[in-house]
């Protein structure tokens, strides 16, 4: 999963920004072996990037070689700086340990997404190639702004099929991504980018908001679970208000951030009747993911809904690990009960959908007790890079996740 | 090629005992300083073992201690369940033929108000009718014993050490348990002592039957496994967590007073289990050490056994057997066919 953050003038100028980026090959979480224990942060394709598996291989503790499983062979470099090719670029780290000739840093590159509808400033549409090459799904976001509203943002969407006459099939659409005012507000985008899906998270001023498009990370194979899709921004209403309300613009009491936090809280904005996160069920209907506040043994029924499930997993008892490393979990999206169940009296079984893309639970705390930060960066047992984030302009503990930024 | 795990019946504590003598040393190969053999004015026999696992490029050595009861043994046995008492498992940091069968080398103790010494599960001293076990092992040596005690009732006990590959390495992570500390009055009514911490959800915590080694801070101390942290978990609440007494051990026999700074309980973070379109889910039990006042940090993964979904209340039986999975009421079992 490739990452960017960037600054943009606008929210405007995000989405244009973000298009630019997705339309490159995206690396897929690397693997290692061997000695060093450094890292690479920054690997990412190009527009001409093909599906493939890149294998850096060290030829001392600072040179290495790069080959690409279609492309051949891609080039040689030096640790520290950049290495450039026309479908592949990265800058290793030297860790604590020092590579050694022999280790091996292994990527998969995707295609890059295309775009299947893109109007600038309008509409953005993609297919992204799957994580295989092979399991593409499309999801994208249109713009919507208004001067009377005074408020600039995209509603996120799944587009499962296109008609043959361009138009799409049972789109969900009803996330919304609001990106500041209509004048235009100062942002930074922090995004995450697989072959698969995409999470995004906008800072504007203190508010970090959220939005996520794409597949789940789900268990088994896509055969046994097909068509994965989550979407999700920072609200949605059952009855959408009018174009020139102000409700569309986000403020700290319209519209809460897409809030998943370590105990599994809040991923909707009740008191406007809508979700902010949403997943196509098994049954090939949209469900929202409601928030859980309790545990296992008292959480409701939702029906066809699904539920962020926090249960047992508090972030403000954990602190890294003993030799400073992070734990990192993921969100689990749970259903009650099964239907079997509820057909046979069978006690209740849950029923796991996959977990959020890119988004995990993480310690609260750093090793000597404060409360982590929006923005600070953690390093995970398998090294990937974590970045801290929150919920709107809630800092608490309740409040950060890490998202996984390489 | 050899079947890392065995399965069979016993209808005594002392044929249960030589079932994992026989297993654990023949195949999992680990080194038996003293095979069961006759407490000293008892019926019980002790047995003790010991086995070097390297795991993560780290070799730790684990000290296995087991007691199967007599008739003739006294300890654990209550009123409302006469015909029970404990299998006893517990680990040391050596092994001394010279000393009691209670008494090895480095063996934890209970500070105070504990109603016994060491991990234990409640087993018939003669049941009716053979009783299933199992033993699951893996190429380590990490073992883990379920048994039942009445039919759909089962009991636990296990050694090895800790995976760490979640967590980082740390200085311990050899661990031995059973179902519950001994002589809890819950003891002997909980269904969820298969797993190995019987006191999940007893709301009478008395103690965690489930030891770990490990160096955190600058101590190095047995530190007991005990129910899942959440919001609620306070010291006042769930006094084994350190701050009171009440089950928790320590290192030294003579020690009166915590270490300081102490090490506090383990915990383990509750599973998500779950079932779509036929997949079994499986997940890791994680253990972590509190470090500072309700702060933990992660101390590994208990080997060969998973919190699993499919048998949770949805009457699977009893070994069930999914793929390489042995279902308990709880947990699955790994399976190794090597």
């Amino acid at each position: 999963m490739s990452a960017i953050i960037q600054d943009f003038a606008s929210g405007a100028a995000l989405v244009e920004g973000l298009h630019t980026f997705l339309l490159k090959g995206h690396t897929l979480r690397p693997s290692f072996t061997g000695t060093g224990n450094g890292y690479c942060d920054d690997a990412i394709g190009t527009t001409s990037s093909v599906q493939e598996v890149i294998t850096l291989t060290f030829t001392s503790a600072t040179d290495f070689s790069v080959v690409g499983s279609v492309s051949g062979a891609m080039g040689t470099g030096t640790a520290g700086s950049l290495f450039t090719h026309a479908r592949f670029l990265c800058t290793i780290v030297v860790g604590t340990t020092a590579w050694v000739s022999g280790d091996t840093i292994t990527w998969t590159m995707t295609a890059p997404w295309t775009a299947l509808q893109y109007v600038a400033g309008q509409t953005y549409i993609y297919r992204a190639p799957g994580n295989d090459g092979n399991q593409e799904v499309n999801v994208g976001w249109t713009v919507k702004s208004n001067s009377t509203g005074g408020y600039y943002g995209v509603r996120v969407g799944a587009y499962p099929t296109v008609l043959p006459d361009g138009s799409f099939w049972q789109p969900w659409t009803k996330p919304w991504w609001p990106l500041g005012s209509y004048s235009g507000s100062a942002v930074r985008l922090f995004a995450s980018v697989s072959g698969q899906a995409i999470w995004m998270t906008a800072r504007i001023g203190s508010y970090y908001i959220s939005a996520v498009a794409g597949y789940a990370d789900i268990p088994g194979t896509l055969d046994q679970q097909p068509f994965p899709y989550i979407v999700g921004g920072a609200m949605s209403w059952a009855s959408e208000p009018a174009d020139t309300s102000a409700s569309w613009l986000y403020s700290a009491s319209q519209g809460g951030p897409l809030r998943i936090s370590a105990k599994g809280y809040n991923t909707d904005n009740e008191s406007y009747g809508g979700e902010a996160l949403y997943v196509r069920t098994a049954w090939n209907k949209w469900g929202a993911v409601y928030h859980v506040t309790s545990n296992a043994s008292t959480y409701e029924v939702q029906g066809n809904s699904y539920q962020l499930w926090g249960s047992s997993f508090d972030s403000s008892k954990l602190q890294p690990n003993l030799d400073g490393s992070f734990s990192a979990w993921p969100f689990d999206m749970i259903r009650m009960p099964d239907p079997l169940n509820a057909l046979t009296g069978i006690g209740a079984m849950p029923d796991n959908y996959g977990n959020i893309p890119f988004a995990y639970r993480i310690p609260a705390y750093d090793a000597s007790g404060n409360l982590l930060v929006a923005e600070s960066i953690l390093r995970s047992r398998s090294r990937t890079k974590m970045l801290v984030l929150q919920n709107g302009a809630l800092s608490n503990y309740l409040n950060l996740f890490a998202v996984e930024m390489f | 090629m050899s079947i890392r795990y065995a399965t069979g019946t016993y209808q005594t504590p002392s044929a249960l005992l030589t079932a994992i003598d026989t297993h654990i040393v023949d195949v999992l190969g680990w080194t038996r300083n003293m095979g069961p053999t006759l407490v000293a004015g008892k019926s019980g026999r002790r047995a003790h073992y010991q086995k070097t696992i390297t795991k993560d490029g780290v070799a730790r050595t684990v000290y296995w201690n087991l007691l199967a009861p007599g008739a003739t043994e006294v300890q654990g046995t209550l009123s409302s369940e006469t015909n029970k008492l404990g299998f006893f498992s517990y680990p040391s940091t050596g092994y001394d033929a010279g000393l009691a069968w209670d008494r090895q080398p480095g063996y934890p103790v209970a500070s105070t108000g504990g109603l016994g010494l060491f991990p234990a599960s409640t087993i018939e001293l003669a049941p009716a009718s053979p009783l299933n076990f199992i033993i699951a092992g893996n190429a380590y040596g990490d073992v883990y014993v379920v048994f039942a005690i009445t039919n759909g009732s089962n009991r636990s006990i296990s050694a090895g050490v800790l995976n760490k590959s979640s967590c980082g390495p740390y200085d311990g992570g050899e661990f031995a348990g059973a179902a519950c500390f001994a002589m809890s009055a819950k003891w002997a009514s909980n269904n969820l002592m298969e797993t190995p911490f019987g006191f999940y959800t007893v709301s009478s915590y008395y103690g965690a039957g489930f030891l770990v080694r490990a160096t955190v801070d600058g101590v190095t101390n047995w530190v007991t496994i005990q129910n899942e942290f959440n919001s609620t978990d306070t010291a006042a609440t769930t006094p084994i967590r350190g701050t009171g007494n009440v089950g928790c051990v320590k290192s030294y026999a003579s020690a009166e007073n915590w270490p300081s700074p102490a090490l506090l309980s383990v915990s383990y973070v509750h599973p998500s289990i779950s079932v779509i379109n036929g997949i079994i889910m499986h997940r890791d039990i994680q253990c972590a050490v509190m470090r500072t006042t309700s702060r933990f940090s992660m101390l590994g993964n208990v080997p060969l056994i998973a919190w699993s979904s499919i048998v949770v209340n949805n009457g699977i039986p009893w070994g069930t057997i999914v793929g390489n999975k042995f279902y308990t009421n709880y947990i699955a079992l790994e399976l190794r066919d090597e």
